[in-house]
């Protein structure tokens, strides 16, 4: 007599339970890392003298629905995306700082030089020809060092974003160290921690993003991780990243507390790295070479020649500042025009055969073979074709993860309109034990009526 | 759909490098070599015109040197007077005068007779010299650049121009004069031949510079025609295919069309609505 009031019990109690794990499915539908979860139901009997009888249904557990292989995979791809997005922010910026649509490029600022020493040639006794020679110069040497300072300033914010990194992937391995924690009591009492579980879901989505990880999972259920093969985080206990800049030599290089190296190959902090070290001070060196060659080659030329004045030799560019932030015109000239060498023989007034040569620089291959204007279209594009590289293979990465997303949902997602009908189905088994239950009732009545 | 639009707006597809790396360099090597010709053009422009004032100021020398052959004819086959000898003398001088003004021309403050030595008048009046007239030219004639290691001469220089295969110009003219003040037939009969020899060399290097500024404009017009086509294939390489900037729009608003009436159908396709 009691079986039926206790089998009507259990499953009300298993209807409500699978009722509250539904709704908590519908309500956490779009909460990052959440896993959809089932109840976990077995039926309980008693053996009885020549049958077996069923005596309700036991709640076993409630299990987190979700694809372990799949969450690796996302990791993987989620730090070369990393990688390639925050590649891409700086590529963008350095492709700003290089070319615009405007056309005062410095391939047009060093053809426009070699322009009006050719305009000069014409007739070297025209000031305003020699007024205008030396406005284009000083208005290239400002170019190259605007763009130097931009460049610097690109150095500067992804240094700053390298250590915004560090301090980002310390927060999430902090969390990461006591989510291990109460995962591991949970554990050790036999009760998975789901909530906990999916938050770690969650971090790991943000660290893989950050930098390259490699996760194992150990037996008590507590999560370890490498960075570069190094550990830094084991149980509860974390290692904290350390930042070793050195702003003059361009070297960013991170360290633990002990003094062992990490190095990234992978994430954010990787691709800022290597932008920092590597790509930022290698534009700022093509640079350099370009102002050097201009320096040099014009003023090898330049003090072979003579002014409109005297006999006297004289350089163009200050030979001083052969870097693009260091570039001048000499200031002699700039004081007074006359001194522009535009002649090949002293008290020529009318030979313009050096601005012509100078002019005819423009056709010489000065830098790595090529000529000045070609290696600066080059330097100039180099961000932007980097750029639009990367921009195909994060379209590929991209469907990537999404097919991997598209997975992971189908396994671990919430589908709502499946949630709704289990809900249905939840709610009418809830009915059904309590109508059991009051028709056991209806029974006893009548049987105690009986008595009375 | 915002990328067409900015197609369409600026009226270019590759503004920035990463836009399309390729046609980007290869656009801006070529727009260096317009710029480069455009500065070929000018340059030519302003030889053409510094060649052309030279070409005039010749011609007029030549009909000076004319004036002078007649006269020279005049006086030595007549036996004219001493008085009008004397006249002659003096319409003799002021010829001589006047090829040296209009030799001394100049296009902006450059002497364009002066070879390079062009911040100062050619020829100047000097008793002291054989003639009369010093020369302060040199024989290194202007030149503008016209191509890559190309320098075409603008005009003639004052040395090249007063050395005839007879001698100085300017000394024949006055030896005439001279002559001609002295009534020595003899003289100016023999110098008839030197005038003549004078002409020609004159028109020889007036054709000469003829020939230089027949060379530039032909030169200028071939840079016009390369600069045509030059500017086309960049023109091919960045500027927005209206035609198919539009299509590519309406392509991609049906599609985003489809897209949105897609998800709004699929949005009211669920099971809350039944509850």
């Amino acid at each position: 007599m009691r079986t039926l009031i206790e089998i009507s019990k259990s499953g009300l109690q298993s209807a409500e339970r699978s009722l509250s794990v539904t709704s908590n499915n519908i309500v956490n539908a779009d909460t990052p890392g959440y896993s959809r979860q089932r109840v976990d139901k077995a039926p309980v009997g008693q053996l009885m003298p020549g049958y077996n009888a069923g005596l309700g249904v036991n709640v076993t557990g409630i299990t987190r629905l979700r694809n372990d292989l799949a969450d690796i995979q996302l990791h993987d791809k989620r730090q070369e995306m990393g990688y390639m997005q925050e590649r891409e922010k700086v590529l963008e910026q350095l492709e700003a700082s290089m070319a615009s649509d405007s056309g005062g490029d410095l391939d047009v600022q060093i053809g426009k030089l070699f322009n009006t020493f050719s305009e000069l040639s014409n007739d070297p006794q025209d000031m305003s020809v020699r007024n205008n020679l030396v406005g284009d110069a000083r208005q290239l040497s400002e170019k190259l060092e605007d763009m130097n300072r931009n460049l610097d300033r690109v150095s500067d914010t992804t240094r700053d974003s390298i250590t915004s990194n560090i301090r980002q992937i310390n927060d999430l391995l902090s969390d990461l160290a006591s989510l291990n924690k109460s995962i591991t009591t949970a554990e050790a009492m036999g009760r998975p921690d789901n909530v906990s579980l999916d938050i770690q879901i969650a971090k790991l989505e943000k660290l893989s993003n950050l930098v390259d990880i490699e996760t194992t999972t150990v037996k008590n259920g507590s999560l370890e991780v490498h960075i570069g093969g190094v550990q830094v985080l084991a149980e509860d206990r974390f290692r904290e990243l350390q930042p070793d800049l050195n702003d003059v030599e361009k070297t960013y290089r991170v360290e633990l507390g002990n003094g062992t190296t990490i190095n990234p190959s992978g994430g954010k902090l990787a691709a800022s790295i290597d932008m920092y070290q590597q790509d930022i001070p290698g534009m700022i060196d093509r640079l350099d070479q370009i102002a050097e060659t201009l320096v040099t080659e014009v003023n090898a030329l330049h003090n072979q020649g003579f002014g409109l004045e005297d006999g006297v030799t004289r350089d163009f560019f200050d030979p001083a500042g052969v870097t693009a932030a260091t570039i001048s015109v000499n200031q002699e000239i700039v004081d007074n025009h006359q001194h522009i060498a535009a002649s090949s023989n002293a008290g020529e007034a009318g030979n313009g055969e050096m601005a012509a040569s100078l002019a005819e620089l423009r056709n010489q291959q000065l830098v790595e073979g090529r000529k000045l204007i070609d290696y600066s279209v080059d330097t100039i594009s180099q961000p932007g074709s980097e750029l639009s590289r990367l921009r195909n293979s994060m379209d590929t990465r991209e469907s990537e993860i999404r097919m991997l997303e598209v997975q992971q949902e189908r396994e671990a997602g919430v589908n709502i309109d499946e949630e709704l009908s289990l809900m249905i189905q939840f709610q009418q088994a809830y009915q059904g034990a309590a109508r059991v239950m009051s028709s056991a009732q209806q029974m006893y009545d009548t049987l105690i009526n009986l008595v009375r | 759909m915002a990328g067409i639009q900015s197609d369409l707006s600026s009226g270019k597809k590759v503004r920035f490098p990463s836009q399309d790396p390729i046609s980007f360099q290869r656009s801006r090597v070529i727009e260096e070599d317009i710029r480069k010709q455009e500065q070929y053009q000018n340059n030519i422009s302003s030889g053409l015109r510094q060649g052309r004032l030279a070409q005039e100021a010749l011609d007029e020398t030549l009909d000076n040197l004319v004036d002078i052959k007649r006269i020279l004819t005049q006086s030595a086959t007549d036996s004219s007077s001493n008085n009008v000898r004397e006249n002659m003398a003096q319409e003799i001088k002021g010829i001589r005068d006047t090829m040296v003004s209009t030799l001394n021309m100049s296009y902006g403050d450059r002497y364009l007779f002066a070879g390079t030595n062009s911040a100062e008048a050619p020829f100047q009046f000097d008793d002291a010299v054989p003639g009369g007239v010093a020369d302060f030219s040199n024989d290194t004639p202007l030149r503008v650049q016209a191509a890559d290691n190309l320098l075409i001469d603008t005009s003639v220089t004052g040395t090249g121009l007063r050395n005839s295969q007879a001698g100085d110009m300017f000394e024949i003219i006055g030896n005439i004069e001279q002559a001609l003040l002295d009534n020595d037939t003899q003289a100016l009969n023999g110098m008839l031949t030197d005038v003549d020899q004078i002409i020609d060399h004159v028109s020889i290097e007036t054709s000469r510079l003829g020939n230089n500024i027949n060379r530039l404009e032909f030169m200028f017009e071939q840079y016009e025609s390369s600069n045509i086509v030059l500017k086309s294939d960049v023109s091919s390489l960045v500027d927005t295919d209206f035609a198919k900037a539009f299509s590519d729009m309406q392509r991609t608003q049906i599609s985003f069309e489809a897209a949105m009436a897609v998800h709004t159908q699929m949005i009211h396709n669920t099971l809350l609505d039944y509850m």
